[in-house]
């Protein structure tokens, strides 16, 4: 099997068809964090995966292969759910005080999702990644580009809010 | 403190998965293409229209006037002018060559 910065040379070198196999390699992982970052809203999941790959794909230069392509592509992702929520709320903001047209069908571990609820993004984020993902506090600083203190304090503030 | 565990262990049991990940990566190889598509047609709309300006400038430049210059100082000119005008004049004509060949490439 390749390796992802195998892949991602190649891809580079003008063989688009490499790329296929990284999406294919990273859909379902990139669809499961959108699922637990958006609460189970399987559309919102979707769409952030695809905007994950197709953002990816555009700054595919910019990527430092000493580092692993899952952690570049996990930031990206947060950053395409960040994106969302920002577009969703100006929406929201924008349709307040008319009526509801469209309520997403939502899936999944709902005992997560509510335990998860009372946090904030950037908290929800942060947990998800570390107590799920069971990523190193360095490795979240190193692809949220934060720093570890930041990220330390932030989990903290999380587990607070929790108990 | 046991629940909340036991509700983080829960969920790192469950695996979501695409609908259909062949169709899924297929759709966004094909949206990457038509993005790729957009840009290279900006691109050459982008020169086509420099191109334009470029020949527009060209032929509305006031060029009787400065042929007429030319012919009335052309007593006073010297060889050695000769000459630089020559080696300019070669390297306009070799620059404008490398360009069209590099909007050859940029047409391809």
């Amino acid at each position: 099997m390749d390796s992802d910065e195998e892949l991602v040379k190649r891809t580079l070198k003008g063989g688009n068809h490499h790329y296929g196999v990284l999406i294919q390699r990273y859909a379902d992982y990139l669809f499961g964090l959108g699922m637990r970052l958006t609460g189970g809203n399987r559309e919102l999941a979707e769409d952030i995966s695809q905007q994950s790959f197709l953002k990816s794909y555009s700054y595919l230069r910019s990527f430092d292969s000493r580092k692993p392509y899952k952690y570049w592509l996990t930031g990206i992702a947060v950053n395409c759910f960040k994106d969302m929520i920002k577009k969703e709320q100006k929406y929201t903001d924008l349709g307040s005080g008319s009526e509801q047209s469209y309520s997403p069908q939502l899936e999944g571990n709902t005992g997560f999702f509510d335990l998860i609820k009372p946090l904030t993004e950037d908290e929800k984020i942060l947990f998800t990644l570390k107590y799920i993902y069971e990523y190193q506090t360095n490795d979240i600083a190193c692809f949220l580009d934060l720093k570890p203190g930041t990220v330390k304090s932030k989990i903290s503030r999380a587990l607070e809010k929790l108990k | 403190m046991n629940l909340f565990e036991e509700i983080v262990k829960q969920e790192k049991k469950v695996s979501y998965a695409q609908r259909d990940r062949e169709l899924f990566s297929f759709y966004t190889l094909t949206l990457i293409a038509q993005d790729q598509a957009s840009k290279k047609l900006k691109t050459k709309l982008w020169t086509c229209l420099v191109l334009l300006i470029l020949c527009l400038s060209v032929f509305f430049s006031p060029i009787n006037l400065l042929m007429g210059d030319l012919i009335a100082h052309l007593g006073t000119i010297d060889m050695i002018d000769i000459f630089k005008m020559a080696l300019i004049s070669y390297g306009v004509t070799g620059l404008c060559i490398v360009l069209i060949k590099r909007g050859a490439f940029v047409f391809r």
